[in-house]
């Protein structure tokens, strides 16, 4: 029985939110012709539910492949844990309403925003060196 | 195959789920991908002398068996240009005591016209109620067990082809997307065809921040062919009846959903109301809600639905077999009233992986048989355990 504890402890513990200590900033390459977005346009973006800002400007989101920052933005701009993200994009995937965005490396991330002036993406404050910062993440 | 088997298959397809960390296979970059999801559910019930059936031949009895709960669902996506694509999802189910079948639940081209308009043409899951099109997607739900009163209708009937147009309104501080659809069900059975056309419907999604209002109305002609029904619309067809028993009828659906949802609570609702123009058919009213709150991966929940027959006024200007025929329906109608109380609990074990329990308490008037195949005792309390997976 002690086994079975332990087993479920263990799994309560590697299945919990990791902490992400670093301050988000939502950014896009310089070229980018948005200028900053609001949280809620953020929400819809990242949702699936739009792929226009306010203004009707067409974006692509990225996600991190870092699951600390991905759970540390999902809980700050989209009021979800990641599990509950998880289960919403599944819903969206199987009706036909939207593809979860990629997941790509920061360095991947900065190269993509660099290319394409309609992407945007997060980092980590300190990696935003040179893009520009459309949102900053309240910790 | 055995019930062993089954749930061997079931751990097969868990595990090899567990390996993929990613929401899905890109088998051709940014072209085509694979998606999976799929439920491992084991059910039982208290009582001996009634089961829960569905139209597969699986049942829910006082011996835990994973057939009524447990699907496969598979999908394909191939986007063809950058504002077309196809899509293709099937669903698999047991059967029979030995036979499987995968069944094509979604088949569309999908067509961007804008970034606020997109046109499917093909074959979906009618979007009649809050869950209806991820009704067989159990990651994507709180429940082990959606509440019966509501959702238990959903059968192979659930789908219809047609168009369906999503439209996002221009409209500041609330996300609003307005849905029409017109289709068809056209289904020929040993016993009867069932034509449903054209079905015309609407839903109106409001959201804002963590609340989400859906509205929907729909309208639902049906023709009904049966030899056997048609000789009992006949005997009931007479002047002096008092109310009108034709098999070709109109059905009117009205949905209200409602849904907040934040990091540590979730509350859900829905209240459906299905109307017919001929006593032939039941007109249902039926409801749900359903309180949750988060700690960590763990959602606790409890539930509460209740589903009760609105037309069951007797039949009294007939006489003879037609009025025995008619007062049987209605009380037949009348006998499936149920409501459940239930309580449950989701561990978000892995992303993408999800094990819940549930317990439902459910509750018929005496003699009346609710969502089961015989008149329980007054109550039966189901126990459910499952497993979901989405990649």
């Amino acid at each position: 029985m002690k086994t079975v504890y332990a087993l479920w402890a263990v799994l309560l513990i590697t299945s919990a939110s990791p902490a992400y200590a670093e301050e988000l900033v939502v950014v896009a390459g310089p070229d980018c012709p948005v200028s900053s977005l609001t949280l809620e346009e953020l929400s819809r973006l990242y949702l699936g539910q739009t792929t226009t800002d306010g203004n009707g400007r067409e974006l692509s989101v990225y996600d991190l492949e870092d699951s600390a920052a991905r759970s540390e933005f999902s809980r700050a701009a989209l009021s979800m844990s990641l599990t509950q993200l998880r289960a919403y994009r599944a819903k969206q995937v199987f009706t036909g309403r939207g593809r979860p965005p990629r997941q790509l490396e920061a360095a991947e991330l900065i190269e993509r925003l660099q290319q394409n002036d309609q992407a945007i993406g997060y980092l980590p404050q300190d990696s935003a060196r040179g893009l520009k910062i459309l949102y900053r993440v309240p910790p | 195959m055995t019930r062993l088997g089954n749930g061997t298959v079931g751990l097969l397809y868990l595990a090899l789920g567990l390996c993929q960390p990613a929401l899905a296979w890109e088998l051709m970059e940014e072209r085509l991908f694979f998606n999976s999801y799929g439920t491992l559910g084991i059910a039982t019930l208290d009582d001996s002398e009634v089961a829960i059936t569905n139209n597969h031949e699986q049942s829910i009895d006082d011996n835990p068996s994973a057939g009524y709960d447990s699907r496969i669902g598979l999908q394909l996506e191939y986007r063809l240009a950058n504002s077309w694509s196809l899509a293709w999802q099937g669903l698999g189910f047991k059967d029979g005591d030995n036979s499987y079948t995968l069944t094509t639940k979604w088949a569309y081209l999908s067509y961007d016209a804008t970034p606020w308009l997109n046109l499917r043409l093909g074959r979906f899951i009618t979007p009649f109620y809050m869950i209806s099109e991820q009704r067989y997607v159990g990651y994507s739900q709180p429940w082990a067990r959606p509440p019966l009163e509501v959702y238990g209708d959903e059968n192979e009937f659930d789908t219809s082809e047609g168009l369906w147009a999503s439209l996002v309104l221009p409209t500041t501080n609330i996300n609003s997307t307005l849905e029409v659809f017109v289709s068809r069900l056209d289904q020929a059975r040993s016993d009867f065809d069932v034509e449903l056309s054209p079905i015309v419907g609407a839903v109106l999604s409001l959201s804002r921040h963590n609340v989400s209002l859906r509205l929907m109305a729909a309208r639902l002609p049906i023709e009904l062919e049966s030899a056997e029904l048609e000789g009992l619309e006949t005997l009931l067809q007479q002047p002096n009846a008092e109310h009108d028993y034709d098999l070709d009828a109109m059905f009117r659906y009205y949905n209200v959903g409602l849904q907040y949802s934040d990091l540590n609570w979730l509350g859900m609702m829905e209240y459906v109301q299905n109307r017919a123009d001929s006593h032939f058919y039941p007109e249902i009213e039926a409801f749900t809600v359903t309180a949750g709150r988060h700690v960590e991966s763990v959602l606790l929940y409890v539930l509460y639905a209740k589903r009760a027959a609105l037309n069951n006024d007797s039949e009294s200007g007939l006489t003879g077999a037609a009025n025995v025929a008619a007062n049987g329906i209605i009380d037949r109608r009348k006998a499936r009233d149920q409501s459940t109380l239930g309580v449950g609990v989701r561990w978000d074990v892995t992303p993408g992986v999800a094990l819940k329990g549930q317990w439902d308490h459910v509750r018929v008037k005496p003699g009346d048989r609710g969502g089961f195949d015989r008149a329980p005792d007054g109550h039966v309390n189901v126990f459910t355990l499952s497993g979901d997976w989405a990649f």
